[in-house]
């Protein structure tokens, strides 16, 4: 999947080639998996009283599936955590991103050692036979997620059928007669809801492929829609998820007390005892063996799946983030295959350690929700905070309340389960590290200023707006940073009705005028500082009105290279200057000033301004 | 303390002596000793002297590295200060793990100052007690800081004195017969240790002092230098930190474990009354040496008196952290990283808010923990936190130039924090939970208060940042408004005169023609004023051609005259006096123009003219 999820190019449309079926398929590989564990952990967390702690899953599951269909309609290029925050502040999207990482890194340990259950491995075998597993993926992977990718897909419609027979071979079992009341306070049943939220991720998978998902009929490319294509995709698996967990954990609670030691040492294949024993139960121990069989292979295959969608994703949110700027580059860094070498031995790494550094599976668990429940509330608190969104009331209310309760779920998992605390302290730590790390090395800076400074630094505001030619002078300034003469150039061109002709010319030292990195291939939109200067400059001549064209030379000799552009662009004005006076007493005293002085042609004026 | 952190331009004066510098870190540092040797009791019994001598060690080490600091930031070297040079971010993350332990020291030490003062009543109900004691100073403190703040200095030499006697009454008794082998494994030491770390704060109210210390001999204002100032204040306190507090945990555990002692509980060993009083153990060793000493009555005066000492030294502890926590969300609310409603003060000069807050997160942490140890497991995080913030933040700041040695010395001390907060946060699950609380609510108030205030924070390339001064929004504004002066120096009928009475049309603004008369010789009392330019010939044709031009253009001309012998000067003066917007001087032909540039007159108006006038040379 990572390659779904990586390209944020804006203005580069990649193909819209994922129709609802593949979407809904590679959501079911996540959030159909859940079902696997979240009964076992319920029956573990309250007995036979745990129905409405599924309940209460599923229905928080079905609030997340509905806020989802809204995060796609409204960010039809891309909509996971790291999109919708970072239109917030850079920093929330890396947080998202890294709390995202945290889920990811617990996923592929939790459905490695699920899968190794559900395939029959013995408890005292499941950590080696995980980490196996793990390495394994790793090396299928290492040659590029072409064809892993696809497993999830295929494993969709049995994983479907095994559930609905399931739930068709207890329906004849169904009874409340063994339910209980709940033994604890609503505190202590809010801790162990809380401690059962596991397998919400898919959904954030889904809300990036948004820039990749078929378009809906009435919308274009320049306009693109996908509503619709969302909704189909998320619905059906939505539905499907919130019944089948409903009906199924119903079923387990159907089975008298006498089955509680059974359903304790079947915690971690829960659904595989299901159908051994209601299928036993309907056609003789012998069918219920062999149906037990088949529910656990297809749901430890599409749990091997789920190892491996959690790795390659792992794989392309920290991809993403590097070719962001968010994570060194060298990160990005890819094998023969195309795959980043070192994030593939990280993604493979980190679940290991995790694996080795936990107790046991509900250990494991233990830390899941953080990450993800904590990225899910990044992204709908951006959303439910962002203004510019122009969500309708209503939308805006049920992101706020979902934002709430995930935020109320997440403080109760940081009190309550330290490791989880710990561990997404631990991931965060190391990646805000890396990111300060990668800034420094890149030589980025994080400042705060006034929006008004922002939005003219902003190089997309203004970057697309095409210069306007006039009949008329020509004013031409050659700059050197944003300083006065800009504004006085500014008002110059504003005053005489001239365009305004901004040159940046970028001096290096030595240049190779033969290489093929020729000067007219350089492009100001490459240059950090001419980009800030052309950007800032375009957007307030747009606001004066005055028509702004950018000039950008690289140029060994920034002299010659004024009095080229000057006399070939026949500007009527030249002005120069400095952003301080004693820069201009600099200038002055410089040969820069007197060789322009001296060998402009006599037609172009020269203002020296300072 | 909170005003002396404040400001950042302004010079506030140097007034702090290295002696009232030394008293109020011992204010906090100090108090350390009271609760130290208990919880390394509770920790390790008699096998806890390893964790003293380590803390004590820590401390040592910790007082180096501050030392050095207030070498390098004379005008103040906290953790704000020293991580606002690499991030804004890091800066108020540093700063919100300072409000995390000061909001602990506050709590910690108003419980602590009562268990000393040991009144049953009291005692019996610590929790209400202890909101009770911070309420008052809460109230006292509205009243503003001024009497309140002097008290920890006040109080300084009799604690001294105290420990003396503490230490003096146990020296003949000091042995090491009773200390036991270490019962746990290095990895258990080293959790017990981290547990026992408390009361490093004070050091970061030093550093963050060194603006207002006074100045090393040698040293000026605008150089200033308080090295030595600030190694006087720190040096007598750490080592009186360092062996008071390995001294009075050696004679802890001096005591014969098996012995029996008669309480107001009942009858005790040893061993069972330092786990039970290990609160005020400090009292008990008075109480108990004493005795020895001179009978029980001098060991019961002897208790009272540290008791007392004590207790007035913990409530003035619990005082300076509510007016430190007041001054740094005060100066982050000045810093617009906490909202400005922070900043709003009573009539009697006291940040309403900030108070508010101070005292109100003791007393929520009081209440919510309800037990001394677990208010105590809260402490290090914070201050750990933010001393590694600090010491990690001049390690790598390559622009500070600290001496390779040094260098490493922050380095090492702070890899060695670095693992003992990642030591706490693991092994401390609540001071972790507490510590993201704050950050996370400290750090929504500051994007909420950035949201409000209309900034924005953005990552760009570091030439970018550079070119994106706070002002530039004023000064890339149009400079249209009409009522313009420009004022343009004439050599002659050239084309500069066309472009100047261009200028002034399209500024609708009054042109000042200046003509200056160069004159080699000029006799200073001759009368400048009243030289005439209609007496010029060249000067008068000069001001008839703009007289005409400006009629026709619509454009207001003042002429200008001045004899003079240095044309640059008389421009300058001109300009400034007449308060122009704009002056415009140029030449008659292009290689003019280049004599012109090459000759002093361009430079030297170029480099004195005032900002405020924009300079433009044409040609």
């Amino acid at each position: 999947m990572a390659d779904l999820i990586v390209a944020e190019t804006g203005g580069v449309h990649r193909p819209r080639n994922v129709d609802w079926k593949r979407a809904s398929a590679l959501l079911y590989g996540d959030w159909g998996t859940s079902k696997a564990y979240v009964i076992g952990l319920a029956f573990v967390a309250a007995g036979f009283a745990s129905l409405p702690i599924i309940i209460a899953v599923c229905v928080l599951t079905a609030l997340v599936a509905y806020n989802y269909i809204i995060v796609c309609r409204h960010f039809p290029d891309g909509g996971g955590v790291y999109s919708a925050a970072r239109q917030q502040s850079r920093f929330l999207a890396s947080v998202g991103a890294l709390l995202l990482v945290a889920n990811f890194i617990v996923t592929a340990a939790l459905s490695g050692w699920a899968a190794v259950s559900y395939l029959g491995v013995p408890d005292q075998y499941a950590r080696v036979a995980t980490i196996a597993l793990i390495l394994m993926v790793g090396i299928i992977n290492y040659f590029g997620p072409r064809h892993s990718g696809s497993v999830s897909i295929w494993l969709a419609l049995p994983t479907v059928l095994v559930v609905i027979a399931i739930i068709a071979l207890s329906a004849g079992y169904l009874n409340t007669a063994h339910l209980e009341p709940r033994h604890a306070n609503l505190g202590h049943t809010w801790v162990a809801f809380v401690g059962v939220i596991l397998a919400l991720s898919g959904v954030e998978a889904v809300a990036n492929l948004t820039g990749v998902m078929k378009l809906d009929p009435d919308s274009s490319p320049s306009n693109p829609k996908v509503t619709g294509t969302a909704t189909k995709a998320i619905l059906p698996v939505a539905i499907e998820v919130v019944f089948g967990t409903a009906l199924l954990g119903w079923a387990m609670l159907s089975l008298s007390k006498g089955f509680s030691g059974d359903l304790m040492a079947h915690k971690e294949d829960m659904l595989r005892f299901l159908g051994e024993h209601y299928a036993g139960l309907s056609f003789g121990p012998s069918v219920g063996h062999i149906f037990g069989i088949i529910v656990g292979g297809v749901f430890g295959l599409l749990l091997f799946s789920a190892v491996n969608t959690a790795i390659v994703a792992l794989i392309g949110v920290v991809y993403m983030m590097a070719q962001d700027g968010e994570m060194p580059r060298e990160l990005a860094r890819l094998n023969r295959h195309g795959v980043p070498k070192f994030l593939l031995v990280a993604a493979v790494a980190v679940p290991i350690v995790v694996l080795i550094a936990t107790k046991d599976f509900e250990g494991l668990a233990g830390l899941y929700a953080i990450g993800v429940v904590g990225a899910i509330a990044v992204n709908l608190g951006s959303c439910t905070f962002n203004k510019s969104l122009g969500l309708p009331w209503y939308q805006r209310l049920s992101m706020g309340f979902t934002f709430v309760v995930l935020c109320g779920v997440e403080v109760t998992v940081a009190k309550t389960k330290p490791e989880a605390l710990f561990f997404a302290v631990c991931v965060l730590g190391v990646g805000l590290g890396l990111r300060a790390y990668s800034h420094k090395r890149s030589g980025l800076t994080t400042m705060t200023v006034t929006r008004r400074v922002a939005e003219m630094v902003s190089p997309d505001l203004v970057a697309t707006m095409q210069p306007r030619f006039e009949e008329g002078q020509k004013i031409m300034v050659a700059a050197r940073g944003i300083t006065p003469v800009l504004s006085f150039a500014l008002d110059e061109a504003q005053l005489r009705k001239a365009t305004l002709c901004v040159l940046y010319v970028k001096e290096i030292a030595v240049y190779f005028s033969g290489a093929p990195a020729t000067v007219g291939r350089a492009r100001w939109q490459d240059d950090p500082e001419a980009q800030a200067i052309m950007s800032t400059t375009m957007r307030l001549g747009e606001e004066r009105g005055v028509c702004v064209l950018p000039v950008y030379a690289v140029s060994e000799d920034a002299t010659s290279t004024i009095l080229d552009l000057s006399a070939t662009m026949g500007v009527d004005y030249l002005i120069i200057g400095a952003s301080q006076r004693n820069a201009l007493a600099k200038l002055l005293r410089s040969s820069v000033a007197t060789e322009v002085a001296q060998q402009l042609p006599d037609s172009i004026r020269l203002v020296i301004f300072g | 303390m909170a005003e002396l952190i404040l400001e950042s331009g302004v010079h506030r004066p140097r007034n702090v002596d290295w002696k009232r510098a030394a008293a109020l870190l011992y204010g906090d540092w100090g108090t350390s000793k009271a609760y130290v040797v208990g919880l390394a009791f509770l920790a390790a019994g008699f096998s806890s002297l390893p964790i003293i001598l380590a803390v004590c060690a820590l401390t040592g080490l910790v007082g180096i590295n501050y030392a050095v600091i207030c070498r390098y930031f004379p005008d103040g070297g906290g953790v704000y200060s020293a991580a606002r040079s690499q991030a804004r971010l890091l800066a108020v993350v540093g700063a919100l793990l300072l409000v995390a332990d000061l909001t602990v020291t506050a709590a910690l030490s108003g419980w602590a100052a009562l268990s000393y003062f040991s009144v049953p009543l009291l005692k019996e109900h610590i929790v209400l007690a202890t909101v009770m004691v911070l309420v008052v100073m809460g109230s006292i403190n509205y009243f503003g800081p001024k009497h309140s703040g002097t008290f920890a200095v006040a109080l300084a030499l009799p604690t001294a004195i105290v420990v003396i006697l503490l230490i003096g009454f146990s020296v003949p008794h000091l042995t090491f017969r009773y200390l036991e082998p270490t019962h746990e494994s290095y990895k258990q030491l080293w959790v017990q240790f981290v547990g026992v770390i408390l009361a490093l704060s004070g050091v970061e109210a030093i550093a963050n002092l060194t603006g207002v210390m006074k100045l090393d001999p040698g040293s000026t204002p605008e150089r200033p230098k308080v090295a030595r100032e600030s190694a006087k204040a720190i040096w007598p306190v750490a080592i009186e930190v360092v062996l008071g507090t390995a001294l009075l945990g050696w004679a802890m555990l001096s005591m014969n474990p098996n012995e029996t002692v008669h309480g107001a509980n009942g009858t005790h060993t040893i061993r069972q009354v330092l786990a039970l009083r290990s609160e005020d153990t400090l009292r008990f060793l008075g109480e108990h040496f004493g005795s020895l000493a001179g009978g029980s009555f001098v060991g019961l005066s002897l208790g009272w008196v540290v008791g007392i000492v004590f207790f007035l030294l913990l409530l003035s502890a619990a005082n300076t952290a509510i007016v430190a926590m007041i001054g740094l969300l005060y100066m982050m609310a000045r810093d617009q990283e906490m909202p400005l409603q922070f900043m709003a003060l009573n009539r009697h000069g006291v940040p309403r808010i900030p108070l508010l807050i101070s005292v109100t997160l003791p007393v929520a942490v009081i209440i919510a923990t309800a037990n001394f140890t677990a208010l105590a497991g809260l402490y290090a995080i914070g201050v750990v936190g933010a001393i590694t913030v600090n010491l990690g933040s001049c390690c790598f700041n390559r622009s500070l130039p600290v001496r390779w040695y040094d260098r490493s010395l922050f380095g090492l001390t702070f890899a060695i924090l670095f693992v003992v907060e990642l030591t706490l946060a693991r092994t401390k699950p609540d001071a972790l939970f507490f510590v993201v609380c704050v950050l996370l609510v400290g750090l929504g108030v500051r994007s909420l208060t950035q949201h409000r205030a209309g900034f924005k924070t953005m990552v760009v390339s570091k030439q970018v940042a550079q070119m994106v001064s706070p002002d530039m929004v004023s000064m890339l504004k149009p400079h249209l408004e009409e009522g313009q002066k420009i004022m343009v120096a004439a050599r002659g009928v050239t084309p500069v005169l066309t472009f100047a009475l261009e200028e002034a049309q399209l500024r609708r603004a009054v042109l000042c023609v200046l003509y200056v008369k160069e004159i080699s010789v000029f006799h200073g009392g001759a009368t400048l004023g009243r030289s005439r330019w209609e007496d010029d010939p060249e000067a008068s044709a000069v001001m008839a051609l703009m007289n005409q031009l400006g009629a026709q253009r619509d454009v207001s001309v003042v002429p200008v005259y001045a004899v003079s012998e240095d044309p640059a000067a008389t421009i300058l003066d001109l300009s400034a006096t007449l308060g122009v917007d704009h002056l415009i001087i140029g030449a008659s032909q292009r290689h003019a123009l280049a004599n012109l540039l090459r000759g002093n007159v361009a430079t030297e108006v170029a480099a004195q003219l005032p900002e405020s006038i924009r300079l433009m040379i044409f040609g």
